[in-house]
C-alpha cells in the first residue's frame, strides 16, 4: 500500500518535471498576407467573435499590430437546421427525450419514486399538473391557446420552480428536471390536444 | 479495515430513514403548496379518515395552530381549505 503510494508520488513528480520541460515562450510567426487585409471591427454584436493573438497566453508578440484581429463573419457560424421527426409522444411508442439527453419517461418515474417529498405533496403536485392540462385543453377548445400562452407559460414555471425548490434533498433529480424543463413544456402542450 | 464494510452498512441503514419524510412533514408541505400559511415544517393532531368512494379526508393543526382540511379524491385531486 506505501510503496503504491510512492509510487504514485514519484509518477506524479516525473510528469510535473516534464510539463515544465516542455514550456518555453512562443514567439509569433508574422502573420499571412491574408491577416494583414482584415478590416478592424469594432466590437459589437455577439454573432461575431474576435480573438486577440496578443491576448493568448504564452504569445509573445513581436510587433503589436492593431489589424491583428481573426475575424469570423455570421455566415461561417451558421448551422443547417437539423430534420427532426415528428413527435410520437401522444401514441407512446417511442421514450420521450429532452435535446439534453434525459428521458422524460424515466424522470416521471423518478419523481414518483423520490424519496425527498411524500405521497400526499406528490399527489398535490400531480393535481397541479393535472389542472395546468385541463387549462391547456380548455383554451385549446375555445381557440384562445396562443393569446393565453404566456400566462399559461408563466404558470408552469411557477410550478416547476416549487417542484425544484421541494426536491432539495434529490439535487440530482432537481437539476434533470430544470435541464429538461423546454422539453417537458412541449410534451405539456402536445399531449393536451 | 475488516468491519470498515459492516460499519458502513449500518451507518446507512442508520441515515437512510432521516431521509425519508415523515407524513407530519408531508401534510405540511401540501398545505404549504397550496399557498396556505403553516407556521412551520410539521402539523401535529393528525386526522385520517376515508369513505367507501377512495376519498380520503386528512384533518391536522399546523404549529400556528391554524387547523386545516385536506380533501385527497380517488382520482388523485386534492384540495385544502382552512376549518374555522
Amino acid at each position: 500500500m506505501l510503496l503504491a503510494g510512492v509510487l504514485v508520488l514519484v509518477f506524479m513528480s516525473g510528469c510535473a518535471c516534464r510539463q515544465g520541460m516542455d514550456t518555453k515562450p512562443y514567439v509569433q510567426e508574422p502573420l499571412p498576407a491574408v491577416a494583414d487585409t482584415a478590416v478592424y471591427q469594432e466590437p459589437g454584436p455577439a454573432s461575431k467573435f474576435h480573438l486577440e493573438a496578443s491576448s493568448l497566453p504564452g504569445v509573445i508578440s513581436t510587433k503589436p499590430r492593431k489589424h491583428d484581429t481573426v475575424k469570423v463573419e455570421k455566415e461561417d457560424l451558421q448551422i443547417e437546421p437539423v430534420p427532426v421527426a415528428p413527435s410520437k409522444m401522444l401514441s407512446g411508442q417511442e421514450p420521450k427525450a429532452s435535446p439534453s439527453g434525459i428521458d422524460l419517461d424515466t424522470l416521471t418515474e423518478r419523481l414518483k419514486q423520490t424519496p425527498a417529498i411524500g405521497v400526499f405533496t406528490k399527489l398535490a403536485i400531480r393535481s397541479d399538473i393535472m389542472d395546468l392540462k385541463d387549462e391547456i385543453t380548455d383554451y385549446r377548445q375555445k381557440s384562445v391557446l396562443q393569446s393565453k400562452l404566456e400566462e399559461v407559460r408563466s404558470r408552469f414555471d411557477g410550478l416547476l420552480m416549487k417542484i425544484v425548490a421541494l426536491l432539495e434533498d434529490d439535487p440530482g433529480l432537481s437539476r434533470d428536471l430544470y435541464t429538461a424543463r423546454e422539453s417537458i413544456w412541449k410534451s405539456l402542450l402536445e399531449v393536451s390536444t | 479495515m475488516k468491519y470498515s464494510g459492516l460499519i458502513f452498512l449500518i451507518l446507512c441503514s442508520w441515515a437512510w430513514p432521516a431521509m425519508a419524510v415523515t407524513p407530519a412533514e408531508d401534510i405540511a408541505t401540501t398545505i404549504l403548496l397550496r399557498g396556505y400559511d403553516c407556521g412551520g415544517k410539521q402539523v401535529r393532531a393528525i386526522d385520517q379518515k376515508e369513505d367507501a368512494r377512495g376519498n380520503k379526508i386528512i384533518r391536522a393543526t399546523c404549529p400556528n395552530g391554524v387547523r386545516y382540511q385536506i380533501n385527497i379524491s380517488a382520482d388523485g385531486r386534492v384540495r385544502v381549505k382552512p376549518l374555522r
